[in-house]
């Protein structure tokens, strides 16, 4: 177990430095030289060439990822060209809001997610089940981000009920706040239910087959028990993985949800940084969430066999 | 095929889908009005007679627009797949017959690749190489590259260990043609359910990077960067924030409906989704 824990730990380091390796030379790909892109093409010769050095740039490429790489793991992550921020603090600052409207969205899609994918496959190939996998397949064909638009245009334009752009922090204004989560949260929570419930139904049916479900009703036990208490556990461990895995690609998500609504998140600050040219940040948010990612899927592997005791480790 | 056909769900997404190709085929031939010349006389003008799904802020008709963009995202999507599934098809198929010192450092590597979110890594190499057609294939062709790769070197692993393969090499046949005459074919079913898949997530992820600005550069017309049009006039002009989303949306209803068929029909024991 000890021993175990230790190596898949230890596994995700190649996997980290590689990360690192992808996003270091992925900035090395633009055309051109990096610094005029910085300042400008009218910037004199001196000037460029003094940058140049100062960024370390004239050093080969190998030196110049160590460098980068010795400041990443003492947490500089450089500052931002456009606002002379570091980046390390502004990212996190703006992973918060990430982060709420993740975790909000996905809590919402799972308790409604669960029970409607464990309802469909109790009643696997009846009229139920045709009605929600149904329905299950269109949330998961409907785009986000158009469902973002027509939020915005039906609660914000033509029912003013609710504010379609900014964002107050819940801290300052927990009222506020969340009106403004509500839009962003919704538009997310469709899709993600989509694909919850699908997994949910077909982890669950396969579960149903078992003979100790079989035996369980034999036994006269009420259908109630046998799915909560007997089904429920097995087939929502492979669910719990996906979900973790689906947490990582939410923050890819989140990107487009953030530009729709005009929210200061993770994704809106790349998407800003890329349109500004912005490396420092482009680099710093791409490797923040791969980083994350790779973190949420250890914790996935390693807290299985607490959920499923069949999985010795 | 007519079996496949007779499945209400397959129909269904066959008929979705035909609206696309249909919508692609009208893009390429012909459309009612310059898709992209604009009038600024005719600025966001309702649906109408003349215009069926009302013009956008250059006074662009919707229509014409809408045609030429399921054209330019049927293409980019299908680039992408043919992209990524020859890259890992040849990727996965060397790494799992040779094994070894090869196979560990693709697994490495493509265990990194798979840790960013597909879109954030478009994202990155489109931040290097700028926004393009050509550019949104390469960035989301190599997304998807790991999940190709996955899949065929886990055919791979478990095709070599088989009597015809060994039966194969006894014949005299050396690697390359072993792999493509009697390993490659093996795993066409695998492939085809996660290229279905992989087109849905090319015409989702294409149409995200668009509407981000970071996809097909305008004056293109795509469905996403209509949207993101359609996001500056949504008090002024509703019906551009509609249409394009309708469109991705039913396209990729069809596309989700077929995949799930063509799984069931092709993998009888993930039959139950």
């Amino acid at each position: 177990m000890g021993a175990y824990l230790l190596r898949r730990c230890l596994m995700t380091l190649p996997t980290l430095l590689i990360v690192a390796v992808i996003v270091f030379l992925l900035m090395r790909l633009v055309p051109g030289d990096p610094v005029s892109v910085m300042v400008g093409d009218m910037a004199d010769p001196a000037t460029i060439a003094a940058i140049t050095r100062n960024l370390g740039l004239d050093q080969p490429l190998p030196v110049q990822f160590l460098h980068w790489l010795g400041n990443i793991l003492t947490g500089d992550f450089g500052t931002s060209i456009t606002t002379g921020e570091a980046v390390l603090p502004a990212m996190l600052h703006r992973l918060g809001v990430t982060a709420q409207i993740v975790l909000i969205s996905m809590t919402l899609a799972m308790l409604i997610a669960v029970p409607a994918g464990m309802l469909a496959a109790w009643r696997q190939n009846k009229g139920t089940d045709m009605v929600i996998t149904g329905l299950l397949v269109l949330f998961i064909s409907v785009p986000s981000f158009w469902v973002g638009l027509l939020l915005i245009l039906l609660f914000g334009v033509e029912l003013g009920w609710l504010p379609t752009v900014g964002y107050v922090a819940i801290t300052d204004d927990p009222l506020r706040g969340l009106l403004y989560l509500i839009l962003p949260c919704a538009s997310l929570v469709l899709v993600e239910m989509g694909v919850v419930a699908r997994m949910m139904r077909s982890g669950m049916i396969d579960v149903l087959r078992l003979d100790y479900i079989t035996h369980a009703r034999a036994k006269g036990l009420a259908e109630g028990p046998v799915l909560w208490r007997h089904a429920f556990p097995n087939a929502f461990a492979p669910t719990l993985t996906f979900i973790g895995l689906l947490l990582g690609s939410l923050l890819g998500g989140a990107v487009v949800i953030e530009t729709v609504f005009t929210l200061p998140g993770l994704g809106r600050f790349l998407v800003d940084a890329i349109e500004a040219r912005d490396y420092p940040v482009i680099q710093g948010c791409l490797l923040l969430v791969a980083m994350i990612r790779i973190l949420v899927n250890l914790a996935v592997d390693l807290a299985y066999p607490l959920l499923d005791p069949r999985v010795q480790l | 095929m007519t079996r496949f056909l007779s499945r209400p769900n397959a129909a269904l997404g066959l008929i979705f889908f035909s609206f696309m190709l249909l919508a692609a085929a009208w893009g390429l031939l012909a459309t009612p009005y310059d898709p992209l010349r604009p009038d600024v006389w005719a600025r966001l003008q309702a649906p109408s007679a003349l215009h069926w799904l009302g013009t956008d802020g250059f006074g662009r008709d919707v229509f014409s627009r809408l045609l030429v963009a399921a054209w330019v995202s049927a293409g980019v999507s299908m680039a992408t797949v043919a992209l990524s599934v020859t890259l890992g098809t040849a990727i996965g198929a060397v790494a799992g017959y040779l094994g070894g010192r090869v196979d560990d450092g693709v697994t490495v590597l493509m265990d990194a690749l798979m840790s960013f979110p597909a879109i954030l890594l478009a994202l990155g190499i489109l931040a290097a190489i700028g926004p393009s057609p050509g550019g949104v294939v390469l960035a989301l062709g190599l997304a998807y590259t790991p999940s190709v790769v996955r899949v065929v070197r886990g055919s791979v692993l478990s095709l070599k260990e088989r009597e015809f393969i060994d039966a194969a090499r006894v014949l005299g046949h050396g690697p390359l043609r072993t792999l493509l005459t009697h390993v490659i074919p093996n795993c066409l079913t695998p492939l085809t359910v996660l290229a279905t898949a992989m087109f849905g997530n090319a015409l989702l992820s294409e149409s995200a990077l668009s509407f981000l600005g970071a996809g097909v550069p305008p004056p293109a017309p795509t469905w996403g960067g209509m949207l993101a049009e359609g996001r500056q006039h949504v008090q002024a002009a509703p019906w551009l924030c509609i249409f394009p989303g309708l469109a991705i949306s039913m396209a990729l209803l069809g596309i989700n409906l077929l995949g799930d068929a063509l799984r069931d029909l092709l993998d009888p024991r993930m039959n139950k989704l």
